[in-house]
Formats: structure tokens, C-alpha cells, sequence
């Protein structure tokens, strides 16, 4: 957080516009807008609202089926299961890690043919690199099928010309306090049809209805961004590119310091996109590295750096134990071998390159010494 | 209908149940897994490990080079044990229990998450023709690495 950031809330203190409505949450979304190159953004309480939204204003309800990438964070699934729907989940791709091209084609094949298409597919771009968004759009248009595009994890990357949160027919960002910019708390829907952000900005203020006095006929939400948090994600959205840059950068010190090393690898980035690299993660071979990656994370741990394991692939969750789910090839899945090889590494961009050379460091220390004994 | 069960799908459903079978079996209990030098046994401590901040204890005979490599790969107070006559896995419980440890290995027959009921029925349901050997080696290589997946030991075909 900077200056700018404090200048905005003051002037909502200042102004007393602390309601879900004001001049920060106008000039947020207006950045919004331009930032994704989306006609009509609405600013909410969090990814999650945004995806919840976003699945009610396309009338999505209880049996209705909806595809899901696999390899993501709950957050994803959940307002699926909040609206009874039946997610069923796409294997990952083993390049970026995202939703499966292949598998996705399979499953709408045999959905189409036994007549039972899904409503929507929720796309993700895990950790900030683009899922491989002409093939699924190939896909979408062919069945008919919308994409929902969750977009929490990678504001500022790109998939050939089109910023994320362009793709699709609706799109989410996330400004959760561990995003690459953030409101604290907070999230926004996109999409180029009015119609479509009206409905969800609806839904969004608990349904009130055009009366001087309140007016509700359907059950709707307490899902609006705040003018105070709007005025965090004004100041947040000036320092986006600078942000993406000192992630990008900090992947780049990783990938260096740690290129010698055996067995060690990096989720790739399409051709032709750019990501935002939010995390930087890293996979370990396991016929190469001995040690798994659990017990590099809590030898780290033990040192004073926080790593973390990849999302744990949602079929692997007791959540949704059962689920269905289309693998990657008739012949492997994917997701699963990536959860549990992978690691998230320190990637705050305000990782100065001392402490990330510490991480380095501490990195090859472990894993040389693991190897030499 | 749910689709047919392919390769991978069955991949990702034997990891899904032997995941959930593990994580149920340490959740309010001690347990000291038997390393016999299977994929099995490994992938067993290899999931035992992934809910355990504290390392888990594993035992084996003496001389069991894959035992230790599965040991040393997730971080577990290894114990190896002279074992004399048939019967070892019977015989390496015995040093768990001692241990006041609940034994638990990746025999078929337990005891253990591939004796869990619904792994037993997600066995009896694939299809004739699918190899389960190779269908278990090839859903444990990103957890054990070809090495240690590459011991599949007794399968629920085999008995």
C-alpha cells in the first residue's frame, strides 16, 4: 500500500462516502474497464461473489451441469455447489498447468451427443499464466457453450492481444489480500453485454427493486465493493504494471539461481501470452530430486520461508470426492502429479532481491545436501 | 451416467480414495507404516507424510534399500528391524505396536487404506482387461518417482 492508496480513502473519509457507492467505486471500475478492455465492470466483495454472480445471471441452477478446471483453488467450485449445479472437472494440461484442451473436447463430444451440455465452462488462469484460451474458445463457439473465465489470479497477464478478463462471456478478478493488487478484501464481474452487469449489479445490492421506498421480490446478495475499499483498488490499479513487472522479474531470479539444479522446472507460459506470474512455482522431478516436495517446504520452513503446496486438484478434495471428471488423455491425468510435485514459492512483489536470494540459497542448500547424503 | 472409466480416469480415482483413505486413517490416530519395499507401502507414507507436520515413523527390515529410499524421500524416523522366519510385515507391526504405533502398510489385506472398503470396491469395478499393477505404478510416479513405483506388490487382482 502507498500513498495514492491512503489519498483515495481519505477523500471517501473526507467526502463521507463510505457506502457501497461513490466516487472511488465509479473510478475503480472505470479502471477496470480499461484495464481488461471489458464495456461494463461491477466491483463486489470478492472473486468469489464475482463467480457466484456471474453463474446466477446466466440462470444457472440446481442439475445444471458446469465444467470446472480441475487444478484450482476452491473458490472456483464453490458457487457451483451453492447453486446445486454439478461441477464436473476438467484435468489440467501438463505445459501451463490450466484447463485441458483435449479433455475439454472429449467431454463436450460426449455431453453433446447424449444431449446433456453443460451451461458454462469456468476457466482459470492458475497462478497467472493463460490458460490456452484460442483452443477453448474454438470449443465454446462450436458447442455453444459460454466461458466464464476466472480471471482471480491473473489480472495483467495477456493471451495474445486480449488482456485476461476479456475472454469469454463473463469475467472475475480477485483483489484478495494476497493478490497481485488488491482492495483488502474485494473481487469484480466483467463482461461486454449491459445487460448482464445490470442483472448482477441487481443481485449484487439485495435485489432492490426502482422505488423511492425498498422494494425486493427475489432472493439476492450483500455483494457490493465498498467506496473505501474502491478507493485501495484505485490506487492499486496505477501500480498494476509495475507490479506485474517485479513478479515477472522475481520468476526470472528464480528460474537463474535455481538453473543448475537437477530436476527442477517452472509452469510454462503459452505462446503468445504473457503472465503475470503472481506465483512463482516450482515442480520437482521426482526421479531426480529424492526428497519430496513437502519435506523441502517444511526444511524451509524451519529456516523462516514460507512455501506452500500447489492447489490441491478439487476430485482430490473431500469436498467433491466422486465428482466427475475428465482426465487430461484417456490414458493419464495430470492434475494430481502436479499437486504432488510442486511447490508455490516466495513471490511478494515486495521481495527485495536480497531476501529472494535467501530463498535461493536456501533452496540450493537443502536440495544439494538432501542429494549429497 | 457417469462416463467410462478410462486409464487415466481410474488413475485419478485410485490417488483420490488412497488419498482420502490415508488422510482417514492418521486423523485421530498414531500410526507407524510398514515398509516392505512396495510402491504400496511408499505411497502410503507418502500420504501419511502430506498430513503430518511432525515426521511419520516408518519400520523395515534391515537391508531394504527401497524401504530407506521411501524413509528418506518423506522425512520419516526410520527404524530398521532384525526380522527372522516368514511373515515380516506381521513381524514389523509387532516393533510398531511396541512403539504404541497403529500399524498400517499397502497390503491388500491390510492393515491399511488399500484394505479400505471403498478401495476394494474401486478395484472390483475396473475393467477386466486394465492392469492394475501398471495402473498403481503409473498413478504413483509423481509421488515416488519410477523407482520406487516400479515395485507394485500384491494387487486386489492377484488375491
Amino acid at each position: 500500500m502507498g500513498l495514492t492508496e491512503a489519498g483515495y480513502v481519505k477523500q471517501a473519509f473526507d467526502d463521507n462516502w463510505l457506502a457501497p457507492a461513490g466516487p472511488n467505486l465509479n473510478a475503480f471500475e472505470d479502471g477496470l474497464r480499461a484495464v481488461s478492455g471489458r464495456a461494463h465492470a461491477l466491483a463486489v466483495s470478492s472473486g468469489t461473489a464475482g463467480l457466484h454472480l456471474a453463474l446466477k445471471v446466466l440462470d444457472i441452477g440446481p442439475g445444471d451441469r458446469v465444467y470446472v478446471a480441475d487444478l484450482t483453488f476452491v473458490a472456483t467450485v464453490q458457487p457451483v455447489l451453492y447453486e446445486h449445479a454439478t461441477p464436473v472437472l476438467i484435468d489440467a494440461e501438463p505445459d501451463s498447468w490450466n484447463i485441458s484442451p483435449p479433455a475439454l473436447a472429449r467431454a463436450l463430444a460426449r455431453d453433446a451427443a447424449l444431449g446433456k451440455l453443460p451451461k458454462a465452462i469456468i476457466v482459470v488462469h492458475l497462478y497467472g499464466q493463460s490458460a490456452d484460451m484460442a483452443a477453448i474458445m474454438a470449443l465454446s463457439d462450436r458447442y455453444g457453450v459460454p466461458v466464464i473465465e476466472d480471471a482471480a489470479e491473473s489480472i495483467g497477464a495477456a493471451y495474445g492481444n486480449r488482456p485476461s478478463g476479456a475472454h469469454g462471456l463473463l469475467s472475475v478478478y480477485s483483489f484478495n489480500g494476497n493478490k497481485i493488487i488488491t482492495t483488502s478484501g474485494g473481487g469484480a464481474l466483467l463482461s461486454d453485454r449491459p445487460n448482464l452487469i445490470e442483472r448482477a449489479k441487481k443481485l449484487s445490492t439485495q435485489g432492490r427493486e426502482q422505488a423511492d421506498h425498498y422494494q425486493h421480490s427475489e432472493v439476492a446478495y450483500n455483494y457490493r465493493m465498498s467506496n473505501v475499499l474502491a478507493g485501495i483498488g484505485r490506487g492499486q490499479l496505477e501500480v498494476l504494471a509495475e507490479r506485474v513487472a517485479a513478479r515477472r522479474a522475481i520468476f526470472a531470479r528464480y528460474v537463474h539461481g535455481l538453473r543448475d539444479l537437477p530436476g527442477l522446472s517452472f509452469q510454462r507460459e503459452l505462446p503468445g501470452s504473457v503472465g503475470n506470474r503472481w506465483l512463482t512455482v516450482l515442480s520437482l522431478d521426482p526421479d531426480v530430486v529424492p526428497m519430496h516436495g513437502y519435506q523441502l517446504m517444511r526444511a524451509l520452513r524451519a529456516r523462516g520461508i514460507e512455501t506452500r503446496p500447489a492447489w490441491k486438484p478439487m476430485q482430490m478434495q473431500p469436498l467433491l470426492l466422486g465428482a466427475e471428471f475428465e482426465p487430461h488423455s484417456e490414458d493419464a491425468t495430470v492434475g494430481p502429479g502436479l499437486f504432488l510435485r510442486s511447490l508455490c514459492l516466495p513471490s511478494g512483489s515486495a521481495m527485495t532481491v536480497s531476501e529472494q536470494d535467501q530463498v535461493i540459497g536456501a533452496i540450493r542448500s537443502v536440495l544439494l545436501r538432501d542429494t549429497a547424503a | 451416467m457417469s462416463p467410462a472409466m478410462t486409464f487415466g480416469t481410474a488413475q485419478a480415482r485410485f490417488l483420490c480414495l488412497l488419498d482420502d483413505a490415508a488422510r482417514r486413517a492418521c486423523a485421530d490416530t498414531a500410526v507407524g507404516v510398514i515398509l516392505s519395499g512396495t510402491a504400496q507401502d511408499a505411497a502410503i507414507l507418502g500420504f501419511v507424510s502430506l498430513y503430518r507436520t511432525d515426521p511419520v515413523r516408518s519400520y523395515a527390515a534391515t537391508n531394504n534399500a527401497l524401504a530407506h529410499a521411501a524413509a528418506v524421500r518423506f522425512g520419516a524416523l526410520h527404524q530398521t528391524c532384525p526380522i527372522q522366519g516368514t511373515d515380516p510385515n506381521t513381524q514389523l507391526a509387532t516393533f510398531a505396536a511396541k512403539d504404541g504405533l497403529t500399524p498400517i502398510s499397502g497390503a491388500v489385506a491390510g492393515p491399511g487404506p488399500f484394505a479400505d472398503p471403498a478401495m476394494k470396491a474401486f478395484f472390483a469395478a475396473l475393467p477386466a482387461d486394465m492392469d492394475q499393477a501398471q495402473l498403481i505404478s503409473t498413478a504413483l510416479t509423481p509421488l515416488l518417482g519410477q523407482t520406487l513405483a516400479h515395485v507394485v506388490g500384491e494387487t486386489h487382482s492377484d488375491v
